[in-house]
Parts: C-alpha cells; sequence; structure tokens
C-alpha cells in the first residue's frame, strides 16, 4: 500500500532516512513535498532530527528555499493575530486561534516550517457580527462570492465568508462554531471550545487535548483530504510533543466528553500506520472496543489511502476513488439530506459548464501573466 | 517528455503541444544528452484546457507540477505563456537569490544590471547586446547570491515585444525567432534565440560592476547621469522580486551590491553609443 518513494518521505519525518536514494529518488520527493505544502517541515524536521546534512545539495537547496518562504509566512502570522486580537479586545471580544495559527502562536514542533492559506479565529457566536464589523473597521473586507456560495456560507456553515485584509492580502477564517451547526455533532463539540489556554505571547489558544481534538475532528469531518497529508503530520507531531502521563488520560476523557472518540480512533489509527506512533494499550483498547467494526474498518481503509500525498507519482485510481468516497461521505455526514441534495446538483452544475467551456470561463478577462 | 536547462534552473516540460516542443527545440536546442543525470528543479506541463477547447477557440493553461498559477490562454500564446510560467516557478520558489526584475549583460567577468524601470527598453538592449559581443545573462531576472554581488547567468530567449520585433529583425537579419503570438496580454511577442548552449556553458557567475538605468530618447544624444547610492538603492529595491521574502537577507544584499558597484542613468537614442559606452566608460572605471 505504501510505495518506496512514500516510505522515504514518511522517513524523513521520522528522521531516520537511509540516504543512499538516487538523485531521480530525490527528485520526486521534492515534487510531492512541494506539491502538498510540506517542503519546508522536511527541512525543519529533518535539521532537528541532523538528517538534514546527508541529503544530496539538490535537497538541501530546495528544502531550505522553502522554509525561507514559511519562515517569512510564520513572522507574518504572528503580526497579523497580533493585530486581529487588538481589533477584537476593543469590542471586548477575547478570539481563540485555531490551527495553523494556534501552532505558530504556541510555537509547537509542527508550526515549524508549516505553510498557512489562512487565519482560522473562532469567537462565540452571539459575538459573530460584532467581531465582523469591527474587523471591517480595520480594513478587513469580506470576499465577493456568487450567492449560492454566499448563502451556504450564512445559512448553513460553521464560518462566515474567508475576509481579506485590504492591505496586506492576508486572510482570514471567522468561526463561530468547529463544526457546521447543521451536523449531528455541532452541539456536543461547542464544550471544546472552553478548553483552553493562554500562550507565552498572551494569545488564547486551544488546550493540548482540545487542540489535538479539534484537528482529529477536522480532518476527519472533511471532505476534503488535499492537505490531509499535512494534517496528519500536524496530529503525530502534536501528540508527539504532547505526550505525558497526564496528556493520554486528559485526551480520553475529553474525547468523551465531546463526543469525538471517533475521530479520535481514527486519527490514532492512521497516526500508528503511517509514523508508528506509539499508543498506550489502555487507550488503545478502549477506543478499539468502542468502534472497531467493519463500517470503521473501511473508513479506514479509505481514510489511509486518502491521506497519502496527492500527486500523479504517488497517486493510482484506487486513490482517486478513495477520496472521491471521502468527498460524499463528508458531505453527507455535514449537511442535511434535502440540503445535500440542492448543493451538489448546483455545484455538479458549475461543474459541467468548466468541462465544456474550460474552467474561469465566466470569470472577467484579467490576463495577470506577470507583474 | 523535454528537459530544459537553464543553467541554474532545470525544468522537466510535459506537453501535448506539438508546436510548443518545437519551439523548446527552436530556442533551447536538444538538451535530452547532456543531462539525463541532472535533476529537474520544477515539472512543468502545458495542456489544453478541456476536451472541448482541444477543438473550439483551442485553450491552453500552464501547469507548475499540479496547480495553474494563471488562467487560462489562447493556444497560440502557448510558448510565451511557458516562458512566462517559467520565470513565475523561478521567482515562486527561489528564495535562496536575491532576484531583480532586470536584464544583466556580461563582458570580461563584469556584469552590467538594466533594471526593468517602465520605457527602458531593456529586452531590445537585451538583444542588441547578446548580438553584438556581449554575453547576455537574461533578459528578465538578474539571480544574485545572497550577501554577495555575483550575478548567474541564465540560458533563456530574449521576449521581444511590438515594434522591437522588427527592429531586431533589421538588425540582425539572420538571428533565430519563433513566430510572433498576436495579442497577448503584453501586445505582439516573439522569442529569440542569442546563444548556443555550448557558449552558454562557457559562463560563469561574473561581478556585478554597475547598475544602469537606461532611457530612450528619440532626440537626444547619448547622455550619462551618476546616481547617488540611496537613488540606486531604493530602485534596485523597487525592481526585486522577492525583496519582501527575504526581509533582512536581501537588505543586506542590496547594500553589498550598491556599495560595491556604480549607478548611473544613461540617456540614448542608439544602442551602438550605449555599448561604447559601457566598454570605455563603465567597464573600465
Amino acid at each position: 500500500m505504501i510505495s518506496n518513494t512514500l516510505s522515504y518521505i514518511i522517513s524523513i519525518f521520522k528522521g531516520n532516512l537511509k540516504t543512499d536514494l538516487s538523485i531521480n529518488e530525490w527528485e520526486r520527493i521534492i515534487f510531492i513535498l512541494r506539491e502538498c505544502d510540506t517542503l519546508p517541515m522536511a527541512y525543519e524536521s529533518s535539521k532537528i532530527s541532523g538528517t538534514l546534512n546527508n541529503y544530496p545539495e539538490y535537497a538541501i537547496k530546495h528544502m531550505h528555499a522553502a522554509q525561507i518562504y514559511s519562515k517569512r509566512q510564520a513572522q507574518q502570522v504572528r503580526y497579523e493575530c497580533t493585530e486581529i486580537a487588538k481589533t477584537l479586545e476593543e469590542t471586548g471580544i477575547q478570539p481563540v486561534f485555531l490551527k495553523g495559527a494556534g501552532y505558530t502562536l504556541r510555537n509547537s514542533r509542527n508550526s515549524l516550517g508549516r505553510i498557512y492559506t489562512d487565519i482560522d479565529v473562532l469567537v462565540p457566536k452571539h459575538q459573530l457580527n460584532a467581531a465582523e464589523k469591527a474587523l471591517n473597521r480595520h480594513s478587513w473586507s469580506t470576499k465577493r462570492l456568487n450567492n449560492y456560495d454566499e448563502r451556504y456560507y450564512r445559512q448553513w456553515s460553521h464560518e462566515i465568508p474567508p475576509m481579506f485584509q485590504i492591505h496586506r492580502g492576508t486572510v482570514l477564517d471567522l468561526h463561530h462554531n468547529i463544526v457546521p451547526p447543521m451536523g449531528r455533532k455541532a452541539k456536543d463539540i461547542s464544550s471544546l471550545l472552553s478548553q483552553t489556554v493562554l500562550t507565552t505571547g498572551g494569545f488564547k489558544v486551544l488546550s493540548p487535548e482540545a487542540t489535538v481534538l479539534h484537528s482529529s475532528a477536522h480532518l476527519f469531518t472533511n471532505e476534503d483530504f488535499s492537505h490531509g497529508f499535512r494534517d496528519l503530520i500536524d496530529l503525530y507531531v502534536l501528540i508527539s510533543d504532547f505526550e505525558s502521563d497526564t496528556f493520554w488520560e486528559k485526551l480520553l476523557l475529553l474525547a468523551y466528553k465531546t463526543e469525538l472518540t471517533l475521530e479520535l480512533y481514527y486519527a490514532l489509527t492512521c497516526c500508528k500506520f503511517y509514523w508508528e506512533l506509539n499508543i498506550p494499550d489502555d487507550i488503545n483498547t478502549d477506543l478499539r472496543t468502542k468502534h472497531k467494526n467493519i463500517l470503521t474498518a473501511f473508513n479506514i481503509c479509505i481514510f489511509k489511502l486518502g491521506l497519502q500525498p496527492h500527486h500523479p507519482l504517488i497517486q493510482e485510481k484506487k486513490h482517486s476513488l478513495a477520496c472521491l468516497l471521502i468527498f460524499i461521505r463528508g458531505h453527507w455526514k455535514k449537511m442535511p439530506k434535502h440540503l445535500l441534495l440542492f448543493h451538489i446538483i448546483s455545484k455538479a452544475w458549475t461543474m459541467f459548464i468548466n468541462q465544456i467551456f474550460g474552467k474561469h470561463h465566466f470569470d472577467p478577462p484579467k490576463p495577470d501573466l506577470h507583474r | 517528455m523535454l528537459t530544459i536547462d537553464t543553467g541554474a534552473y532545470c525544468f522537466r516540460l510535459e506537453s501535448d503541444l506539438e508546436h510548443v516542443k518545437k519551439m523548446v527545440t527552436m530556442m533551447y536546442g536538444h538538451q535530452e544528452d547532456h543531462n539525463q543525470i541532472k535533476p529537474a528543479d520544477y515539472k512543468i506541463r502545458i495542456k489544453f484546457d478541456s476536451f472541448f477547447r482541444r477543438f473550439i477557440k483551442p485553450q491552453i493553461s500552464f501547469y507548475s507540477d499540479c496547480h495553474l498559477p494563471f488562467k487560462p490562454m489562447p493556444a497560440n500564446q502557448a510558448f510565451p505563456v511557458l516562458e512566462w510560467g517559467m520565470n513565475w516557478c523561478i521567482s515562486a520558489y527561489d528564495f535562496n537569490h536575491l532576484i531583480i526584475h532586470a536584464a544583466v549583460i556580461e563582458k570580461d567577468g563584469q556584469a552590467i544590471i538594466f533594471p526593468a524601470t517602465p520605457g527602458s527598453g531593456k529586452s531590445t538592449l537585451s538583444a542588441f547586446m547578446a548580438l553584438s559581443g556581449w554575453n547576455l545573462f537574461s533578459d528578465e531576472m538578474a539571480i544574485i547570491d545572497l550577501n554577495s554581488n555575483r550575478v548567474s547567468p541564465l540560458y533563456r530567449p530574449v521576449c521581444l515585444k511590438n515594434e522591437s520585433i522588427t527592429l531586431v529583425k533589421e538588425w540582425f537579419p539572420n538571428a533565430i525567432f519563433t513566430p510572433v503570438a498576436k495579442d497577448t496580454h503584453k501586445g505582439d511577442v516573439a522569442h529569440l534565440k542569442t546563444q548556443d548552449f555550448s557558449c552558454f556553458n562557457q559562463l560563469n557567475k561574473a561581478e556585478i560592476k554597475a547598475i544602469v538605468f537606461p532611457k530612450y530618447a528619440r532626440d537626444q544624444d547619448i547622455t550619462i547621469y551618476q546616481l547617488n547610492k540611496s537613488q540606486g538603492f531604493s530602485q534596485l529595491v523597487q525592481n526585486a522580486f522577492n525583496y519582501n521574502i527575504l526581509g533582512a537577507t536581501a537588505f543586506d544584499t542590496v547594500k553589498k551590491i550598491i556599495e560595491s558597484s556604480n549607478q548611473f542613468e544613461i540617456i540614448y537614442n542608439n544602442l551602438d553609443d550605449v555599448s561604447d559606452l559601457l566598454i570605455n566608460d563603465i567597464l573600465a572605471i
């Protein structure tokens, strides 16, 4: 199930790569890591494990370049988070920074070399409007969407349409919940939100256990696994770093309280499969007894395939099929069925038009090839 | 799969368009033999946008490996789109160098940089110099080692636009041009081959001797002004692609270049005069 190239990539993050790879193998590795946004993470973990200097100059060169870009992003994320926190606190709202921004602010090992597409911020639902207005006053604007997408966000989603800083172009996702409110899980998960800690810089982020559960819930309720490989690295590194006597116990307890034991079971099983993560026996037994059955075994099988880097050098037909099943499953879990039907028809129509006329057919003509 | 070796960067190209492959061979020559073992830095593809757009108003897309940095373009612009796509890859992924939007020419191990200020005519100037005894390092980007003032040569064709295509064809009737791609977002575009790969292979990184801001003025004889260091600094920074990503390292590098080179503005109406002036008054300092 795991190709040679993928096993080398996994070893890079585990810090035990044997170094007599051919230069063509390195070319494949660099292409795959670059496409799944993990080239700088590979640099940082190779540096920590001391294997970097054994790599050929070709590999070091590309990892190093990517790492410079990610350092710049981390600096930008810290700056933007400071600004966002200041803006919201003026209105009496204390935001919680989730996912990538949260990792950077708490300085966890998986934040090293991480590439961001946006900053995720959580505010209580009753303060959502006030938060949006306050951000508007500080040059955060909302992206214009088509009517369908706008309604999708406002009525059915757990976040408002992406906002962007008009001077700096940073993208901000303002959440009022961790998963879409229409889904079955919404209420249970809300209690994760109270599990917060303050970073040394004074930012509010989720506690270690809540972080792991949120990342698991986010990954295994998602319909899109295009960043699945990176997200699994996040989970593996986070758990390895947080690990302590009390961590596992608290993690399981919180998983029960928030009814996220299934997502935790998926996360731990996949981490064990790809990274040989050590899971204490009692935790393992507990989750297996509760969740091991034919359906979950099938799901785990498609997750394992879907979590591989999305790149033609690795993917075969079975991977695309797995991704399709994950896509359908994600939507199935997320939305009530009548909405899902409407959603599928609406999206399928757009895809159909794109197939016939080519993508961007209805975009205004604005070729922007070069500055 | 075609390999395009530009010296500092090696590309692996996949394309289902025959005319793109033909033009790549025309501009870059047959490169497969000598770089089988060299790993590619970037994988790129030029493909038809959809099955239907292969036949009806043919439209192509440039892919950097799996993703699309630009919107699709008419198929007749495929080669220019490929060239711009290659530029995009370099500026989107290489942060090991300071990259400045500029033309670079060299003689006897000394390089002169012409930042791409509007109206400078840098492409025409690049084409002229390359075919008049100078070594062309690039008509588009100066690839500079960090914390140094050394610039690397790139093996790329010159991108000529609009009237300058006719002009350069008049000056050098035997030069190798691609057919003109009409109505691109930069107007009509043709690419010009200025050297063979074997000659290019003799070139080495060069010290930056001067930064020159050229201005074409039809009625004015050649005039040269020395710029002060702070003018030179800010002009160079404005034309750097990745200054904001490299941060302090970029500042130090630009500082080093400015301190160890001279900066001039040249007003000209004849490129022969410019070449003489560069040789006699700038390289000879």
